[in-house]
């Protein structure tokens, strides 16, 4: 028999199962919590070879879990794609410090300045991957170079009895590549670099039947890499998307919660029957309906939250109200923002709600939006430093705001200087070579800064041409927004 | 040299006004800024607390005349002590405070006194109490800036869905200048002897006992123990005396001793819900009214949406109309101070949304909600980082784009072209048809969630 879970059961539950908000790139896959949602297949596919994703909506997450065997199981069974059990997989780049496998930073800056070709750099690490023993006598990856280089038709035989052997084997080779920010802090550099890597990933598309490249990419460096290799359209086609539906972040949201090592979760499950073990034995899954049914969720939610952010309808929807404030502006919502928000909830409606009938109050949920958005703006400031410079000038301003406006403000804190100093800043490498991140493409033209930062969703525009932002931007930046009534303080 | 000063018009002569109120009240004095139906001001001086030197009352006195110049009353300055009603004026309900003066320490209180001779309801906000037994009635206004977008007939399908939902609904014509609620929802089913016109007249001569206002309309929900009535604008022809609608709309918008129009109406509104608990085999009071009420800047507009109503579902298009429309009735809100009180029980609804291959729905929503944004903004609160911290405040009402709970954001109606010109008696069954239905779909959920919930504040009609 099931008793229903009280506020606190529910309380105690997300408060467990709920990950701490660290960095995005330490949230390790773990076999329990891998949530498989159904708008991922595609970027599973084999042959999908670009995978699209802003920051935080789990390009390394898959990236590690396709290199993980065990984890990889689970996603070929859960999302039914056979291929995923006959592959060999390889790391072509990543944030991982693998100098035999792929070069480093340092490494990488080095050749750039040397004049490497990028796509005979790829080449060098596909070779090595696949095999080839010449470049293991070398320790050095400019004499791994230098021998590709060398070698056209060694390394085309290579690629050959590879591509033969793995035909036989039943194995398809794929190399993939994460971390791409990482490459080179000068931004057209890095667009080289990605460029290599596509145009070698195409290579082998067209040539070859069972070595394949799988590249998780920022729309914004996909776009880039577009300007240094032209047939990188040929890649747009079936290049897939890390998106999250309502549906999935709710569906995340339940897998957590049914997964925890707790009576709690447990109990949850029991309540919402319908889950399954996974064929390891490993992992709950939960029920169709509540990983994927909007009305489902809604309904499971309203148990958890209350249905409304208040007394009723004309307040708003709890379930449709957290995603909807913590979109950005190309209506992405990251699920790290999305879980925080709850974390902060739970945390906000103990302290200050703890006799609320339900586990989450509508006020702890608005603070979790304001949390959600300071976790947002230090995730993008991990990846792009200059993003925070950007907007920093703005705060105390408000939104919606004329971009002559928003130019003008750069100008006068000589935001040019600033940002060409933070690259001499990396410059000066060192230690700092691990953090490096992709800076703007164009740091001293304005109008293309903010057409940048409009694409990464940081800002939007509206239809009248001004300067909007997202409020999971806004809030952390303190910045407000236009209306017509005064507010009274106190 | 002195260049002659360009005429003060119409427009200047308020920004004026208010800016010498101010600069009197940061002097110390409570000041009232009356407008004559004219458009001329005068400013009331509180004295009565603390004395306002001669001099300085002369000076403020040829201020305002020389600022307002045609638009300075015959007696520009006025103080209290000198006045014989000084505190009914003073302590009117009707003056409101200055929407965009925060007082300083030490500064006195900036007070507005509009006098006009229509549309003073819009200024007037407030929201219908629960019934003395404790149950609410639900009024829903529908309007329009514009005609001709579907509201009558939105009204039309949302009555009927909410009486499918086991609901007791009235649907009270308030087109008077042009009915249609009233024959598109009875279709078919014998109109009542008398109307809301007729209420009207002959409640003004203490006449309205035992008048027929409302008639079931024969609809039969598909389950439930809803009903459908209707209070048409309009009663039924009779053989033996004409039907003379055009002499009774002509008397309809009188004051009557003790009573202004927008109470004449709110009574007549009353009578008819009353009505439907006398002749109902139910006996119960309708649960949900819609009022389906006259388009552009109209008292009965006014006083449907500010007065007789918790919720208010405006109409409209995406175009200039629209927006330059309501963009003057939120001007006029936001002036009035009644920014507040009005803007959570709005919600607006795109009617006539366009879906085909070349044209999404989805486009021209995102280009309605932005204009919508737009106009709203003036309700809406400034959200302003603080001087000193550089930090937002928390608890603006200042929704964002996308909040689909907040006001601007639209509830669709899909455009349908086998709805244009429905003649209803020859169309039985229509709204129960595929298309119909899929145009409607998310209009009907949403809006009987909105209609159903209870209004968010709930201070009665005042």
């Amino acid at each position: 028999m099931t008793t229903a879970l009280g506020a606190e059961d529910y309380r105690e539950l997300l408060s467990a199962a709920l990950p701490e908000s660290t960095d995005a790139d330490t949230l390790l896959p773990d076999i329990h919590t891998l949530f498989t949602p159904d708008s991922h297949r595609v970027a599973l596919y084999v042959d999908s070879t670009v995978v699209r994703g802003g920051r935080g909506v789990g390009k390394t997450f898959w990236y590690r879990s396709l290199l993980d065997d065990a984890l990889r199981e689970v996603a070929a069974e859960e999302y039914g794609i056979e291929r995923l059990r006959r592959l060999v997989v390889s790391p072509g780049y990543g944030a991982d410090v693998e100098p035999d496998l792929y070069p480093g930073t340092s490494v990488l800056r080095q050749l750039v300045e040397e004049g490497v070709r990028p796509y005979d750099l790829w080449h060098a690490v596909l070779l090595t991957a696949l095999g080839q023993p010449e470049l293991h006598e070398f320790a050095e990856w400019r004499d791994r170079v230098t021998w590709v280089r060398a070698n056209p038709g060694a390394a085309e035989r290579t690629v050959q009895r590879a591509d033969r052997e793995a035909l036989q084997d039943g194995v398809t080779h794929l190399v993939i590549f994460d971390a791409l920010e990482h490459l080179h802090r000068v931004r057209a550099q890095a667009d080289r670099l990605v460029g290599g890597i596509l145009e070698l990933a195409l290579a082998m598309r067209l040539g070859t039947r069972n070595i394949r490249c799988k590249v998780f990419i920022r729309p914004d460096m996909f776009d880039g890499a577009l300007l240094h290799f032209p047939d990188a359209s040929k890649l747009t086609a079936n290049a897939a998307s890390l998106t999250w539906s309502n549906a999935n972040l709710y569906g995340l949201l339940f897998h957590y919660m049914g997964n925890h090592d707790s009576t709690y979760a447990q109990r949850f499950r029991s309540l919402t029957s319908g889950w399954e073990t996974d064929a390891f034995g490993s992992r709950h899954i939960p029920p169709a309906l509540l990983r994927g049914d909007e009305r489902s969720q809604a309904e499971q939610f309203a148990q958890i939250a209350g249905p409304y952010m208040g007394a009723n309808y004309r307040k708003g929807n709890t379930y449709t109200w957290l995603p909807n404030h913590l979109m950005d502006g190309v209506e992405q919502v990251s699920p790290r923002s999305f879980l925080s928000a709850l974390n902060k909830a739970v945390a906000e409606t103990r302290g200050t709600y703890a006799g609320h009938e339900y586990a989450l109050h509508h006020e702890g949920i608005r603070r979790g939006v304001q949390t959600a958005s300071e976790t947002r703006v230090q995730e993008v400031g991990e990846d792009m430093p200059w993003v925070r410079l950007a907007i920093d000038p703005l705060a105390g301003r408000q939104v919606p705001i004329e971009q002559d406006t928003v130019t003008e403000l750069w100008r006068e804190m000589r935001l040019t200087d600033v940002l060409l100093k933070e690259t001499e800043r990396y410059e000066a490498g060192g230690e700092e070579d691990s953090l490096v991140r992709t800076g703007p493409r164009y740091p001293n033209d304005p109008d293309r800064l903010i057409e940048e930062l409009i694409t990464l969703g940081v800002m939007r525009r509206r239809r009248d041409g001004r300067i909007d932002l997202p409020d999971v931007y806004r809030i952390a930046f303190n910045i407000g927004r236009k209306g017509g009534v005064p507010r009274v303080s106190g | 040299m002195n260049l002659p000063s360009a005429l003060v018009r119409f427009d200047d002569a308020r920004p004026r006004a208010l800016t010498i109120a101010r600069d009197v009240a940061a002097e110390g004095a409570n000041v009232l800024l009356v407008r004559d139906v004219l458009g001329r001001f005068a400013l009331i001086v509180d004295d009565r607390a603390q004395d306002v030197p001669t001099a300085r009352a002369a000076v403020w006195r040829e201020r305002l005349a020389t600022d307002l110049q045609r638009y300075s009353a015959d007696r520009p300055l006025l103080l209290a002590s000198e006045l014989f009603s000084a505190d009914d004026l003073l302590g009117s309900e009707r003056a409101q405070p200055d929407p965009l003066h925060i007082p300083a320490a030490g500064h006195g209180s900036v007070l507005i006194l509009d006098n006009t001779v229509v549309g003073e309801d819009w200024a007037q906000v407030s929201t219908p109490a629960v019934e003395t037994d404790g149950s609410r009635t639900h009024r829903t206004a529908l309007y329009g800036f514009k005609g001709g977008v579907g509201r009558t007939t939105a009204a039309a399908v949302l009555a009927r869905h909410l009486t499918d939902q086991g609901h007791i609904v009235l649907v009270v014509d308030l087109d008077l200048e042009s009915p249609g609620a009233g024959p598109l929802i009875a279709a078919g089913s014998v109109p009542p002897r008398h109307g809301i016109v007729d209420q009207l007249v002959e409640s003004a001569v203490d006449n309205a006992n035992g008048l027929e206002l409302v008639g079931p309309t024969g609809y039969e929900p598909r389950t439930g123990r809803g009903e459908l009535w209707v209070a048409p604008a309009r009663g039924r022809d009779t053989k033996d005396v004409p039907y003379s609608y055009v002499d009774k709309l002509n008397r309809v918008y009188a004051d009557i001793p003790g009573m202004d129009f927008a109470d004449r109406l709110a009574t007549a509104v009353q009578a008819c819900e009353d009505a439907v608990a006398r002749e109902s085999e139910s006996g119960r009071r309708p649960d949900v009214v819609l009022l389906d009420s006259r388009a552009g800047i109209h008292d009965i507009a006014a006083v449907a949406i500010s007065r007789l109503c918790d919720l208010a579902l405006l109409f409209g298009a995406d175009n200039r109309q629209t927006w330059g429309g309501y963009g003057d009735l939120f001007t006029a809100w936001h002036a009035s101070g009644q920014a507040r009180a009005i803007r959570e029980k709005l919600r607006m609804v795109a009617s006539m949304v366009p879906d085909t291959p070349h044209h999404s729905m989805d486009d021209y929503l995102q280009s309605f909600r932005e204009h919508s944004w737009e106009c709203f903004s003036v309700l809406y609160d400034d959200d302003v980082p603080e001087a000193e911290s550089g930090r937002l405040i928390p608890g603006a009402f200042s929704p964002s784009l996308e909040d689909d709970s907040a006001p601007h954001y639209p509830i669709p109606i899909l455009f349908e072209p086998g709805l244009v010109g429905l003649d209803a008696d020859r169309a039985p069954g229509w709204q129960d048809r595929a298309f119909v239905q899929a145009a409607y779909r998310d209009f009907l959920t949403t809006a009987t969630l909105l209609i159903t919930a209870d209004p968010q504040s709930n201070e009665g009609p005042r």
